[in-house]
C-alpha cells in the first residue's frame, strides 16, 4: 500500500432518498484510518442506509464519499461489507469455503483460477473465525453464529481497508460475539477501519473508539463521553428517552423491532 | 430380443440418431442453464420466455425467414421488456412477466392461426418434432449449445456471485445489470435451441426439472450442474426410447422421464433440505 495517500474515510454532506422520503439528510463526518466506530440511533434512523450508501448499494442524492481522498466508486476491494443475515439465501448450494473464497474474486481476477496464496488467505480467515472445522459444510447446516462468522471470514479474505458490519451483535451467541470482538481488536492492529451499527449503547460506548449518533441527520460523532449526553440523546430518541433522578439515562427503543427479530 | 438390443435398435435409423444427438445436447444445455433458473427463482420467467418466442416463430413462418433467428429476436425483446418494466418498479416482476407472456402467446397463436397448416405447425412448435431434426438443425443446435456452455464456463464466478449474493456483487462493482440481462439472453437462446426437440411448452420443464432434482442431491454448484446435465441427457435418451416404443410425442416423453426421476428422488431423499 502506498503510504503517500492519506488514509481515511470522508463523508461529505451526503443525502439519500427512498422515493419521496429523505433517509439521510446532509450527513458529514470523518473516520481516521484504523479506528473503530459504532453507529447508533433509533429504529429507522438511517444506520443501514448510511452503510449501504458507503459500500455503493444505494445512490447518493447529493454529497460525496471519499476513501483515501479518492471517490468511493474507484475502490473495488477496499470496503468489505457484512450484511444482515436475513438477506442471504442459506439453501444455496455452496460450502463455507466457497463463500469465503468469493471474497478473493476481485483479487484473483474474475476469469482466472484461485492461486496457492488465495487458498492460504482463505484458510487463515477460516482459522481466525474458528470455523476451519466446518470448511466443507454446506451453508444450510450452520447455526446463526456460524453463518455470521462465515461472512466475517469472507470479509477478512477480501483484505479490506474498511470493514462495515450491519448489526453484527443482534441475535447471535456469546462465543460468536467474543470472536467478533477479538477480530475487531486484531483488525485495529492491522490498521483496518471498522464500522458497525448496534442497538446496544453500552457496547458502543465501551468497545469502540468513537460513537456516531444519527437520526436522519447527524446528531453527534466522537468519543462516547462527548456523544452520549442528555441533550444529544433527547435529540435522537425523543420521547423514548428518560433521565432518572440519579442521572442514569434510559432508552426505551434499544431493541430491534419484532419483524426484524422474527426473521432470525 | 435381449435388453441391449431393445435399447439400441431404434437408433439404427438416422433420424433417430439425429434426434438422440439433438436431444442430448438440448437436455444438457437446458439442465445447466436451468441451475441458474432454479437458484434465481426464475421458473416462471423461463416458462414465459419459452412462450414469448411464438410471435417470432410465426412471423418467420409467414415470411419464410429463418425460424431460429425470428425466435431469438422475439425472446430477447420480451426478456428485455420484462427486465425494463420490473426495474421501473411500478409493478412487480411476476405481474410484468404474466402480462407480456400472455400477450406474446396470444399474438403468436393469432398469427399462426392465419396459416392453413395451423394444427400441425402449432403442435410442432408447442411440443417439438425431434424426429424431424435435419442435418442443418442439428448443426445449429450443437453450435449454440456449445457457445452457451462456454459462456457459462467463462462467466462462472461472476454468475455465481450475482446469483448467490447480489449485494456482494454490487459492493465488488460487478456490472450486475449487464450480467442479469446476459442471463436472460442466454436463457432466451437456450429456449430457442430446445424448440425443435422438446417444443415451447416443454422446454420450460427441461429448464427446471433436472436442475430441481440435482438441487435436492448436491451441496455445491459445480456438482449440481454436472448432475443436472447427466439427468438431462438420461431423460433425453430414455424419453426418445419411450416415444419410439409407445408411439407418443417425443418432447412429452422426455419431460415425463425427467419428472419420474424427480419424483423418485424427492420421495426417497430424506434429511438435508
Amino acid at each position: 500500500m502506498p503510504e503517500i495517500i492519506p488514509h481515511h474515510l470522508k463523508i461529505e454532506n451526503i443525502s439519500v432518498k427512498y422515493g419521496e422520503n429523505t433517509i439521510l439528510d446532509g450527513v458529514s463526518f470523518f473516520v481516521e484510518h484504523g479506528s473503530s466506530l459504532a453507529v447508533i440511533g433509533p429504529n429507522g434512523a438511517g444506520k443501514s442506509t448510511l452503510f449501504k450508501a458507503i459500500v455503493g448499494l444505494l445512490p447518493l442524492d447529493s454529497g460525496n464519499i471519499w476513501i483515501h481522498d479518492q471517490p468511493y466508486q474507484m475502490h473495488k476491494d477496499c470496503v468489505a461489507y457484512v450484511p444482515q443475515r436475513e438477506e442471504i439465501d442459506w439453501k444455496f448450494p455452496v460450502t463455507v469455503k466457497d463463500v469465503v473464497m468469493m471474497g478473493r474474486y476481485n483479487r484473483i481476477g474474475w476469469f482466472s483460477r484461485p492461486k496457492k496464496h488465495d487458498y492460504e488467505v482463505v484458510n487463515q480467515a477460516l482459522e481466525e473465525l474458528k470455523i476451519d472445522h466446518i470448511a466443507n459444510s454446506s451453508i444450510d447446516e450452520l447455526s446463526g453464529g456460524q453463518q455470521q462468522r462465515v461472512f466475517l471470514a469472507r470479509a477478512i479474505a477480501q483484505e479490506p481497508h474498511i470493514l462495515i458490519m450491519d448489526e453484527p451483535f443482534t441475535g447471535i451467541d456469546t462465543p460468536t460475539q467474543e470472536v467478533t470482538f477479538s477480530l475487531i481488536e486484531r483488525l485495529k492492529t492491522r490498521k483496518v477501519t471498522v464500522m458497525i451499527s448496534t442497538h446496544d449503547l453500552n457496547l458502543a460506548a465501551s468497545r469502540f473508539d468513537n460513537v456516531l449518533l444519527i437520526n436522519h441527520r447527524l446528531i453527534s460523532v466522537g468519543p462516547s463521553k462527548k456523544v452520549l449526553t442528555h441533550q444529544h440523546m433527547e435529540m435522537a430518541f425523543g420521547n423514548s428517552f428518560l433521565v432518572l433522578d440519579d442521572g442514569q439515562m434510559i432508552v426505551d427503543e434499544c431493541c430491534p423491532d419484532l419483524s426484524h427479530e422474527s426473521a432470525d | 430380443m435381449d435388453f441391449i438390443n431393445l435399447l439400441l435398435e431404434p437408433f439404427a435409423y438416422s433420424f433417430m440418431q439425429r434426434g438422440l444427438v439433438a436431444g442430448i445436447f438440448v437436455g444438457v444445455l437446458c439442465a445447466i442453464m436451468g441451475t441458474y433458473v432454479v437458484l434465481k427463482g426464475m421458473a416462471f420467467m423461463g416458462d414465459a420466455l419459452a412462450h414469448a418466442i411464438m410471435p417470432g416463430v410465426a412471423i418467420s413462418y409467414i415470411f419464410g425467414g429463418n425460424l431460429f433467428f425470428g425466435a431469438i429476436i422475439a425472446a430477447v425483446v420480451v426478456a428485455m421488456a420484462i427486465g425494463w418494466i420490473s426495474k421501473r418498479g411500478s409493478i412487480k416482476e411476476d405481474t410484468a412477466i404474466g402480462i407480456l407472456f400472455a400477450f406474446a402467446l396470444s399474438l403468436g397463436i393469432a398469427l399462426i392461426s392465419s396459416m392453413n397448416t395451423y394444427a400441425v405447425d402449432l403442435s410442432h412448435i408447442l411440443f417439438g418434432n425431434i424426429l424431424g431434426v435435419s442435418q442443418t438443425d442439428l448443426i445449429i443446435t450443437i453450435i449454440f449449445s456449445i457457445a452457451i456452455l462456454i459462456t457459462l464456463f467463462i462467466l462462472y464466478r461472476p454468475l455465481l456471485v450475482i446469483t448467490f449474493d447480489p449485494v456482494l456483487a454490487k459492493t465488488m462493482r460487478l456490472p450486475t445489470d449487464l450480467l442479469n440481462n446476459l442471463i436472460l439472453i442466454l436463457l432466451a437462446i437456450t429456449v430457442v435451441v430446445s424448440l425443435q426437440t422438446v417444443g415451447v411448452s416443454l422446454s420450460a420443464a427441461m429448464l427446471v426439472t433436472p436442475a430441481g432434482t440435482a438441487y435436492l442431491l448436491t451441496r455445491r454448484l459445480p456438482s449440481m450442474m454436472a448432475l443436472s446435465a447427466g439427468l438431462g441427457a438420461i431423460s433425453a435418451f430414455f424419453g426418445l426410447l419411450l416415444s419410439y416404443y409407445l408411439n407418443i410425442v417425443s418432447g412429452s416423453a422426455i419431460v415425463l422421464v425427467s419428472t419420474m426421476i424427480f419424483i423418485v428422488v424427492y420421495v426417497f431423499k430424506k434429511g438435508k433440505r
